[in-house]
């Protein structure tokens, strides 16, 4: 499918979940007979039990979803009054999950599960299953464990309600329970104790803390003592994760176990599905094919493959196998994923596509022929292949190591224009490419890790750089009279090592800080050659400057804290600070030879180069967001940045010797203001002003060209730089109908740009601060959304820009204002049919108006073009597991600014087939 | 004659629209259960809060209060979907229900940019430009770019909580970024003072496609030895019938425009 023609994905009906009673086990403080109307539950009586607080691994979170309790005193100051009716053998319950073995663990448990219990509890103290400390802190944790155990008392089972009276069907009367219920932390992913409530054989082989589920005896199971909150701390769900399960709930469940824990009575899931999209193309194109390929990634003509396909087959409830991807004509993907729940996974994969050029290079109105063509194929594969093998063992820490290979080949096409000459006019127009062939090696270690509420990330990447350049262009030399080809060849390679750590805490409710540190060391070294070569008689080189001898190495630290504090009454105060200090070395021994026309005198020009980068370089920012108004945001933002960076450059030797070393420094602000409101369910409006301010110096200590031809020294010219932007932006959200949702919005942006040199002599400058340039831009967008029927979506934006780019020219004529105005206009439509049949519809259009007319005294550079994509289709169901898709487009390209050699129109037709399983 | 032929586009197009309507209205009269949805929304999934995310997701969910995009989390917004966790990731009942799990019965935005466009449809206009990153052709995505729920949104997740440098940039313009003898001191400013990110009318996603593009920065105040009005000189170097020829870095002259190992002014 080509872009601009993606349609929204089309599915069911929703359906709603039930609205259960809940339960209220009587011994833990529901005060019966009070009438409360809560949850949209209505004529309940109920009153939410006033849980001892329960606590969690993720303790932040927890504390900021809880709201303030207040002890219920006949709990609170008389543990004794929950009744243990539970006997040392038959009692199996655990402390809370993920608990450790806090004071709120008041149950008997026998002695094979304590050991389990000690291992939980030195976890949850931050230390390491396995170490010199281990055994020591599990003894003085154990007579604390076994003393709450001791004095724990019995569940009164007498509280608990009856089992249902009903045969129980797993689906109908179970999981749905278990899905709203349990599933948030007792799932496959990330399991709390490592309890799993998601198949049989997990159920009931518990988890940390022993076994919950004893088939055939429900009023024995802790699981039920627990969703019955007849153990204090140990309540599920706890207070905040979900609503407490009814009476009738837990009937069910009670029923559940003493029937056998029977699960999934339904056909068990395939342990395979795939699907397989293969698709066949035809695309028709007159006119600049090229420049079709270029817009829309990807070639005419008719070609095939596969859209999609994806394979898993789970191996194991616990593990699977996964295949996906596409085949398309030069563009593939290919991943597979081997993962194993709480081991860890391998993933792979070979991803290329490419991405094309076009090769007309400029135009201009005065020649004929107007326009040149290399007359070959440009385009660059841009791939890479990865493999990752991860580590997710439980309580370790998350480990990916992984190697990386990217990779860009192929020929592109540059900006570098070469010289045409028609009736003594010359304008650089004649297209250009560059071969390029870029390769790098990556090396990756990734860690994750939580030691006592500390959470621990490391990034490593080790990276071999390799890049190979070679770019043509055709000059003409007035010297010689006649055309002449430059070729520039570059060669790069370079090590780096980069290395990122960061620490992160929620310290409590309203305190949350990170900090980080960052190094990388890069070595590097490149080589050049640059020979022009005389086209139009005998191959002389006129030019070779070359260099197998350049050297580069640059060091970074970065020092990185952050905290976010709040809310408190509503404010929340984020902010950071980011030290850096970068130092950047370069060598360079060159030869930059000449051969003089006439007369073909050879100047050889051995040269050194060298330069010193010593940056130092902080940036603070902070951010404030108030939320106390009603249905309102404000916010305020700043972002500060200082930076002082000595650069010393010198070029010892050859006919443009010189010497520089600056001071620069340079201080900016960025700030935003704002707010964001919902004040009604129909209207959200939001607006933000926006301030940057940079101000840059440059102190040019020294700046000599002792030597050379007036003007071919360097000129550290630059004083000081200013770049002052002011932004205004705004919103409107409107949804007067369910089915309606429209958004407006505009932007300004209006930039100012002033710069200050040196004076020159001469009169050339006298070295004063100038306005060099000016952006001024405004775009507004509107936004609709309809979904009129449930059978029906359509999208619609809309969008439209002027800007204006205005520079100090002085009059010149080769220079004009680069000044014009964008419109876009995209619309996706999905329309169903019938049960088995969609409409697709997808419109894109773009237009641009930067025209300039100086093509007497300068080359009119500003691009005025229109663009259509259309888009439509149909998608039939066929069979129950076959799906077709029919599409036919259209695309439409005018670019006058160019004489229409860019222009192309063309004819699509995309024909894809959808097989699934099962 | 010549205004049939001019209409025959719109008079094509009403056909067409009143045709589809016809079909829509005689269409309409069947049933069906089926319901069109949009990312981010989920097929029968409910919303289910932020703190129900936060007990897998306590990693994110503590960094996120400091991430841009909580100044549109409206604790009790009025309109619905635009708070949380769930206005970009879809109502994630199925997905708690499954267990969680990569992509169960949850949007990644990570994979389809649909979610983002539904706020940032400037930026969707953008990427529909001649000159675009290839998002909306699913070679790329938008948190490539943009970390959604941390601090700083303009650099890509994991690392150091705020943004390096060029470091979006950088993750795959090497050949650009990489240290050179001479630097342009431009990239001090980043890469997007002269490159608009998304997408752009012009190649190489500029933002302008001609001189103006450097004089903005580079532009000076011109003196009597200059020649008078309209003449131009930059540093010592009189660039009046220079600029005649195209722009700075397509002329053939600053065509190292990232940097060189040759020369000062990036020739070469």
């Amino acid at each position: 499918m080509l872009h601009g023609l993606r349609t929204p994905n089309k599915t069911q009906l929703r359906t709603d979940q039930p609205i259960c009673q809940p339960f209220v086990p009587p011994a833990v403080g529901a005060r019966s007979g009070e009438l409360s109307v809560a949850r949209g539950q209505i004529g309940v009586n109920y009153t939410q039990p006033p849980t001892v607080p329960h606590r969690s691994r993720r303790r932040g979170n927890e504390a900021l979803t809880s709201p303030p309790r207040t002890p219920d005193p006949t709990t609170a100051s008389l543990p004794s009054a929950v009744p243990n009716h539970r006997t040392a053998s038959a009692s199996l319950a655990p402390p809370a999950r993920g608990e450790g073995c806090g004071e709120g663990s008041q149950t008997l448990v026998p002695l094979h599960l304590l050991f389990r219990r000690f291992v939980t509890c030195s976890k949850s103290l931050g230390k390491p299953a396995a170490g010199p400390l281990r055994y020591p802190i599990l003894f003085a944790i154990l007579p604390a464990c076994l003393g709450l155990s001791l004095s724990a008392a019995e569940v009164d089972e007498s509280k608990l309600p009856p089992p249902a009276s009903v045969t129980i069907d797993f689906s109908r009367d179970i999981k749905p329970i278990l899905e709203n219920s349990c599933f948030r932390c007792h799932g496959p992913e990330k399991p709390r104790s490592n309890f799993r409530l998601d198949n049989r054989d997990a159920a009931l082989r518990g988890g940390d803390n022993g076994v919950d589920i004893l088939p055939g005896n429900s009023a024995k199971s802790p699981l039920i003592h627990y969703v019955a909150h007849l153990v204090p701390d140990m309540e599920m769900p706890p207070l905040g994760k979900g609503d407490p399960l009814t009476a009738d709930q837990i009937s069910l469940l009670r029923a559940w176990i003493d029937q056998g824990v029977a699960w999934e009575t339904v056909e068990p899931v395939s342990p395979l599905e795939f699907s397989l999209s293969p698709t066949l193309r035809l695309i028709s194109v007159s006119g600049d094919n090229q420049k079709f390929r270029e817009h829309y990634w990807q070639k005419e003509g008719v070609n095939g493959g596969v859209e999609q396909f994806d394979w898993h087959r789970q191996l194991t409830p616990d593990s699977g196998l996964t295949a996906s991807g596409h085949v398309l004509q030069n563009d593939y993907q290919l991943r597979l994923a081997l993962e194993k729940n709480e081991i860890g996974f391998i993933r792979a994969g070979w991803e290329q596509y490419r991405k094309y050029y076009d090769n007309t290079g400029g135009y201009y109105p005065l020649f004929t022929p107007s326009t040149f063509n290399l007359d070959r194929d440009l385009f660059l594969d841009d791939g890479r292949a990865w493999v990752d093998f991860g580590l997710t063992l439980p309580n370790w820490p998350q480990m990916v190591f992984g190697y990386e290979y990217q990779y860009r080949k192929g020929d592109q096409s540059t900006l570098q224009w070469g010289d045409v000459v028609q009736a003594g006019i010359d304008r650089k127009i004649a297209p250009a490419s560059e071969h390029l062939d870029e390769h790098v090696h990556i090396i990756k270690f990734d860690l994750e890790h939580e030691i006592s509420g500390v959470r621990i990330e490391d990034s490593f990447r080790g990276e071999f750089y390799s890049l190979s350049t070679r770019r043509t262009n055709i000059l003409f030399s007035p010297f010689v009279g006649s055309f002449q080809t430059d070729d520039n060849r570059e060669g790069y390679r370079h090590f780096q090592g980069a290395n990122s750590f960061r620490l992160e805490k929620q310290f409590n409710d309203w305190l949350f800080a990170s900090g980080g540190y960052f190094y990388s060391q890069l070595n590097a070294d490149a080589s050049f050659t640059v020979n022009t070569f005389n086209v139009s008689g005998p191959l002389l080189p006129v030019q070779r400057w070359s260099s197998q001898q350049v050297t580069l190495e640059r060091e970074s630290h970065i020092l990185n804290l952050n905290m976010l504090l709040g809310p408190w009454d509503g404010l929340t105060l984020s902010s950071g600070v980011q030290s850096e200090w970068t130092r950047e070395k370069g060598f360079g021994n060159d030869n930059l030879d000449d051969i003089i026309f006439p007369g073909n005198f050879f100047f050889a020009s051995p040269v050194m180069m060298f330069t010193d980068l010593d940056k130092a370089q902080v940036e603070e920012n902070v951010a404030l967001r108030y939320t106390k108004i009603p249905f309102t945001a404000l916010f305020a933002e700043v972002k500060l940045q200082q930076e002082s960076l000595g650069q010393f450059e010198e070029q010892v030797g050859g006919f443009s010797e010189f010497l520089r070393d600056t001071d620069f420094d340079r201080q900016s602000y960025d700030m935003r203001v704002g707010f964001n409101t919902s004040p009604w369910t129909w209207v959200s409006l939001s607006a933000h002003y926006r301030r940057y301010d940079n101000e840059s110096r440059y102190n040019n200590t020294r700046d000599e060209a002792p030597i050379g031809f007036p003007g071919f020294g360097y000129s550290a010219f630059i004083r000081s730089r200013s770049l002052l932007t002011d932004e205004v932006e705004t919103k409107a959200v409107f949804r007067p109908l369910r089915w309606l949702k429209t958004t407006l919005s505009y932007q300004l942006v209006s930039t100012d740009y002033h710069t200050a040199t040196d004076p020159v002599p001469g009169g050339i400058t006298s070295g004063s601060q100038i306005l060099a340039g000016t952006y001024d831009s405004h775009i507004y967008t509107l936004s609709t959304t309809l979904t009129p029927w449930q059978r029906l979506y359509l999208s619609t934006t809309f969008s439209y820009q002027d800007s204006a780019t205005i520079t100090a020219n002085n009059g010149a004529t080769a220079i004009v204002p680069y000044r014009g105005d964008i419109y876009t206009a995209l619309a996706s439509g999905t329309y169903v049919l019938s049960q088995a049949s969609d409409l697709i519809l997808a419109y894109s259009f773009s237009y641009g108006d930067f025209s300039q007319g100086n093509f007497v005294d300068g080359l009119p550079l500003g691009l005025r073009y229109q663009q259509h994509g259309l888009q439509v289709g149909i998608t039939r169901r066929i069979a129950k597991n076959f799906t077709t898709q029919l599409q036919y487009g259209y695309f439409y390209y005018n670019e006058p600014s160019s004489g229409g050699a860019n222009n192309y129109s063309a004819h699509a037709i995309f024909g894809t087939f959808t097989y699934r399983f099962p | 004659m010549r205004i049939v032929k001019k209409c025959r586009w719109w008079v094509g197009l009403a056909v067409l629209s009143v045709a589809g309507a016809l079909c829509a209205l005689v269409s309409s009269c069947s049933t069906t259960s089926r319901t069109v949805m949009a990312p981010p929304q989920i097929e029968g999934a409910t919303f289910v809060g932020d703190k129900v995310c936060a007990d897998c997701h306590a990693p994110i969910s503590h960094v996120f209060p400091a991430s841009p995009h909580a100044r549109l989390h409206l604790d009790h917004s009025q309109m619905a979907g635009q708070q949380g966790c769930e206005s970009c990731h879809g109502p994630g009942s199925k997905h708690v229900a499954a267990g969680g799990g990569r992509g169960k019965f949850i949007v990644n935005p990570g994979k389809d940019p649909e979610a983002c466009f539904a706020c940032h449809q400037e930026i969707q206009a953008q990427f529909h430009l001649p000159q675009h990153h290839p998002v909306i052709e699913g070679k790329m995505n938008c948190v490539q770019c943009h970390d959604p729920h941390g601090a700083d949104i303009m650099k890509p997740a994991g690392g150091l909580a705020m943004a390096r440098l060029n470091q979006t940039c950088a993750q795959c313009h090497r050949e650009q970024s990489r240290p050179f003898i001479f630097e342009h001191e431009a990239l001090r400013e980043g890469c997007t003072v002269c490159h608009n990110p998304h997408g752009s009318i012009n190649p190489k996603l500029l933002v302008q496609r001609d001189s103006n593009l450097c004089l903005k920065c580079h532009a000076q105040m011109q003196g009597p030895g200059t020649g008078g009005v309209g003449h131009l000189f930059i540093g010592q170097v009189d660039h009046t019938d220079l600029l005649r020829f195209g722009s700075c870095w397509s002329a053939g002259c600053h065509t190292a425009v990232h940097g060189s190992n040759v020369h000062p002014r990036m020739f070469y």
